[in-house]
Formats: C-alpha cells, sequence, structure tokens
C-alpha cells in the first residue's frame, strides 16, 4: 500500500518554502495595477467603424513585402487580443515583421439592444463593409481573409458568397463539419459539440430569449467544464506555483485578462450558430443561408490555407479538415500546428511556424497593383 | 421548486462522478509499488485521475440530460420572472422589456437597411490589378497550387479522413505538419507621417 506523505522535516521545508511564496506572490499581486497587465499593444489605427464594429489598421513593423492586405476577422466569442496578447507571443507582431499590411476587425460589446443583430449582419455587412474599406484604401480589387474559430465560419461565409473580393483564404482552428467531433471521438475533445447536441433547438431558442444574448460568462462556465480539474486548482494552485515570479505571473494575468473579457453572443446570431451550425451542421453540407443566399463552399475558388491545432480540444481537428474535399480549388493547403486552440497562438514551437507559414502563403498570391 | 430539484438532481450526478474518480484514485494508490509518495505526486496523481473521470461523465447521457433539464428549469424561471415585472411594469408606466426589445428590433432592422443603401452608394469600382506573376490571374492560382505546397517541409500527405465525401487527390490538396523558416524581417520604418489616427 502507498504511503502518502512526507517527513517532518521535507514537511516543514515546504511550509517555509510555501510561505516564502506567498508572501512574495502577494507582494507582486498587491503592488500591481490593472494597467500593468497590457494586451494588444501593437500599434494600430481606427480606420473604419459602423455601429459598435471597428476596424483598425496595424502601424507597420518592417517595409512592405505584400500588396494585398490581410485581414484578420475573429469571432463574437472572445476577442481578437489573443492574437496579440504579448509582444513576444504576438501572431500580430510576427506577421507584421514579415512585411504583411494588416488589419483587424474589432466587434465590440455587443449588448441587448444587438440580440436581433444575426450573422448575415456580422458576415455580409460589417464584414463585407470592412473588406469594402480596405479595398479602398489600399487600392487593390480584393483583400486576403485571415479567419480565428467562429471568425473562420465568418470568412469562409464571406468568401463562398463574395469571391471576387477575396484573393486568398486562411483559416486558423476553423469549424467546418460540427459534426466531425465523432472522428477522432477523444475524450475531453469537442465537448461544445455534444453539449450542443443535447440540447433541442426549442432549449437553444428558451436559453436566448431569457437571456437577450448568449451571455459570455454562460459561454466560459462551458468552457471550464472542458478542463475541470484544472479549472478548479487554476486559482490557488497554479497561481501558487507562479505566484513569486514577475515574469510568469504577468503572463498569467494577460492570458486572465483576455479570458476574463468575454464579450456576449448577439442572441439572434447565437441561435443560427447553435441551431443550423452546431445542431444541424448546414456549412459542410452546402445548406447554410444567410440572407436567403446560400453558401456553397464549392464556390470558394481562390486559395486556402487551413491552420488547425493537433491537440484542439475545442475545435477538434476532424471538423476544420472536413473543408478540404468540399472547396472549389486546387490549391488548397493543410497545415498541422502543434499545441491545443489557444497554444496555436502563444505556444513557441507554434508561433515558429504560423506566421512565416501565412505570409509565405499571402506573399504566392500576391497581385501587383497597377 | 423546479429549478431546486432539476439542479439537485444534476448534482447528484456530479456528485457521482467525484465518488467514482474517489473509488479510482484509491484503487490506484493501492495497486501501486508499497513506495511513499509524497504530497505533490499524490496531487498530480489525484488531480489526472479526478479530471479523467470528470470528462467521462460530462459526456454521459445522465449528465448531458440532467443538465438540459436544468438550463430549461432555470430559463423557464427567468422568463416567468420577466413576465411578472412586465405585468407591474405596465400597471406602474415602466417601459418593458418587450416594449424594448421591440425598440431594439426596429433599430436593428433600419441599421441593416442603412448598411445596404451606403454599400450601395460607397463600394469602390474595383481597382485594376494583375498578379504579381505575368499570368493571368485565374492561371496564376491554378499554378500556385504546387508552390503552396512548398510549406510543406516534410511534405507529408494528407491522410484523407474517414468521414470525408471524397478523397483528397495528394498531387493537389495537400497538408504539412510544418512551414518554411521564418525570413529575416527587414529593418523596422517608422510609420509614415499620414498614417496618424487612433492610437490604442
Amino acid at each position: 500500500m502507498t504511503q502518502v506523505g512526507t517527513s517532518p522535516a521535507a514537511a516543514l521545508s515546504d511550509a517555509a518554502r510555501l510561505g516564502t511564496k506567498m508572501l512574495t506572490g502577494g507582494q507582486l499581486l498587491h503592488e500591481m495595477r490593472d494597467a500593468d497587465v497590457q494586451i494588444a499593444t501593437t500599434p494600430k489605427d481606427l480606420v473604419w467603424s459602423q455601429d459598435k464594429v471597428s476596424l483598425f489598421h496595424f502601424r507597420p513593423l518592417a517595409e512592405k513585402r505584400v500588396n494585398v492586405p490581410v485581414l484578420i476577422c475573429y469571432g463574437l466569442i472572445g476577442r481578437w487580443t489573443m492574437t496579440d496578447l504579448q509582444e513576444d507571443r504576438s501572431l500580430v507582431r510576427n506577421l507584421l515583421n514579415l512585411g504583411l499590411d494588416l488589419y483587424v476587425v474589432d466587434w465590440g460589446n455587443p449588448s441587448r439592444a444587438d440580440r436581433y443583430q444575426t450573422l448575415a449582419d456580422y458576415i455580409l455587412g460589417y464584414l463585407g463593409g470592412c473588406v469594402a474599406e480596405i479595398m479602398k484604401r489600399a487600392g487593390v480589387p480584393k483583400v486576403n481573409l485571415l479567419g480565428v474559430c467562429e471568425g473562420g465560419v465568418f470568412t469562409t461565409a464571406y468568401a463562398a458568397l463574395e469571391p471576387e473580393r477575396v484573393n486568398t483564404l486562411t483559416l486558423t482552428i476553423t469549424p467546418i463539419d460540427f459534426h466531425a467531433d465523432t472522428v477522432e471521438d477523444r475524450l475531453g475533445h469537442g465537448f461544445i459539440n455534444i453539449w450542443t447536441r443535447s440540447l433541442s433547438p426549442e432549449d437553444v431558442d428558451r436559453l436566448i430569449d431569457a437571456n437577450g444574448n448568449l451571455p459570455g460568462e454562460f459561454m466560459g462556465a462551458i468552457f471550464n467544464q472542458m478542463s475541470p480539474m484544472r479549472s478548479l486548482l487554476k486559482y490557488n494552485f497554479d497561481l501558487l506555483e507562479i505566484a513569486d515570479d514577475e515574469q510568469r505571473l504577468m503572463n498569467w494575468l494577460r492570458m486572465e485578462k483576455w479570458i476574463a473579457d468575454r464579450p456576449d453572443h448577439p442572441g439572434e446570431a447565437a441561435k443560427q450558430w447553435m441551431k443550423d451550425l452546431y445542431q444541424q451542421n448546414k456549412l459542410v453540407q452546402n445548406q447554410w443561408e444567410l440572407d436567403g443566399r446560400r453558401v456553397d463552399l464549392g464556390n470558394i475558388r481562390m486559395p486556402v490555407l487551413n491552420v488547425y491545432a493537433s491537440d484542439d480540444h475545442i475545435i477538434p481537428p476532424a471538423t476544420s479538415r472536413a473543408l478540404g474535399p468540399k472547396v472549389g480549388t486546387s490549391d488548397y493547403t493543410e497545415l498541422a500546428l502543434p499545441g491545443g486552440h489557444i497554444g496555436v497562438f502563444v505556444g513557441g514551437r507554434s508561433q515558429a511556424l504560423f506566421a512565416p507559414a501565412v505570409a509565405s502563403f499571402a506573399q504566392q498570391h500576391d497581385l501587383t497593383v497597377a | 421548486m423546479n429549478v431546486r430539484r432539476r439542479g439537485l438532481e444534476h448534482n447528484a450526478v456530479v456528485l457521482q462522478a467525484w465518488l467514482q474518480a474517489g473509488r479510482r484514485f484509491t484503487e490506484q494508490l493501492a495497486g501501486q509499488s508499497d513506495t511513499k509518495l509524497d504530497a505533490r505526486a499524490a496531487l498530480a496523481l489525484w488531480t489526472e485521475t479526478a479530471n479523467q473521470q470528470l470528462l467521462e461523465s460530462q459526456r454521459s447521457e445522465a449528465f448531458l440530460q440532467s443538465q438540459a433539464a436544468m438550463i430549461r428549469a432555470t430559463t423557464a424561471l427567468r422568463m416567468a420572472q420577466q413576465e411578472l415585472v412586465e405585468h407591474f411594469g405596465k400597471q406602474y408606466g415602466f417601459p418593458t422589456r418587450t416594449e424594448l426589445d421591440d425598440v431594439h428590433r426596429t433599430v436593428t432592422e433600419l441599421r441593416r437597411e442603412l448598411r445596404a443603401l451606403r454599400r450601395e452608394q460607397q463600394m469602390p469600382a474595383l481597382v485594376a490589378a494583375r498578379p504579381a506573376s505575368s499570368q493571368p490571374l485565374a492561371a496564376s492560382a491554378e499554378s500556385s497550387a504546387s508552390s503552396a505546397g512548398s510549406l510543406a517541409a516534410p511534405a507529408a500527405p494528407s491522410k484523407p479522413s474517414a468521414r470525408s465525401p471524397k478523397p483528397q487527390p495528394a498531387s493537389s490538396k495537400q497538408s504539412s505538419a510544418s512551414a518554411e523558416p521564418s525570413r529575416a524581417a527587414r529593418p523596422a520604418r517608422r510609420p509614415s507621417a499620414n498614417n496618424r489616427g487612433t492610437h490604442t
């Protein structure tokens, strides 16, 4: 029988070490202010806005090597700031350093007043507005789209409906076949898919109607369920582990700041997201409609780079890779990055691969503007 | 009452998972050799065991059904509360949620129409452009298929998914496990003078 325990001397030593950690960590946290924990610090300019949506243009960090600008489009769950979490963990900075002309759309903070906004409003309306603005500013006939997660679905739909305005489509950790979580069926992977399918369409309607929107906190709780013990130990054992290391503590706080910034998902758009896509899986079947227009993935005839995380527990790889056989181009490339859903953006190994791949892809398909 | 009952039912399912996790943990301790396990190693074992058990439980029908029932009960309660507030609100002449929703719907529809009108007016004419290569756009896209594949190093062929409706030709649609090495960034330059705006 295994005994759990330790010797009195070792216990005293551990207690002393723990006490020192707590004191140092307490002091660090006491001295820190919210303003000290900064994310998304890469300089950028607001160039266009409509309602709550803002389009930012990043200031260049290197000589421009690609004529066609890249627009980063995150989803309505979470915020794009994950792509620029901190200086040494920033997809945005890496892309700028490789000479890309970079824009990002921020959806703002939807409130109950936005409950009737649909995905068509976001995709054909706001995203379309951003694309038009970039075309005008850069003097180009089309743009490169880089969609992330739900934002990848937005860019996929946009590329299928307005293919003449999209030069290349790069997707990152993007679900296309929402039922393909069953392909690998790994424990702890694809819980959102399973959970959403456990509800009826009426359950989804009532959940949204009762709250107006899909509350950010609600989705946060679902995400916490996906790694239950980690969620329970995060603010005690995990925090204590790094409490006396200022740099690691700051990294941790930056991530927490991003996690805490979880806007509500507009109600009607959330109904479409959960029912049309997660439950009825219309996108991969070419049955999804926006504003009465069918999203036919076969219309995606521009070059496509599909980036997925090989250990993604939120968007299992098979749900992303389902795009390959559906697009209407032979210029389709997949890139598997090591790590999980967030590790793609902050992991050291994936950072070394991700931005160069995106930049190289954009460069290979660049246009010369007359 | 219904919320409480559904909450208790769900908690009972979760409790079962915790109890099962505890059983597994003690079994694992008993199954190990008679070495002494320090507190840190014991915590790691417990965390791993409990996590595994909780994840298994979350996928069970019992968990999913009790959680869905709890969500149904809480949303029903919330809607009943709103109905009650609406009733009293009307009596005292306060604007109600229904009226606000009505306004919000109208505003959303007006915004939608406005956006469509703006789009029609402001969509810039397509700027004349030619591809970086001397080939026409379409030809360039086709020919770039092989170059896009050069992202792959090593060029591991994509494994077609078991659910894929059609197999991917390895020569045209490619998969890669890594990318070409980063090129050295050129020296940074200062932002141009006309690039002033809201610095965030």
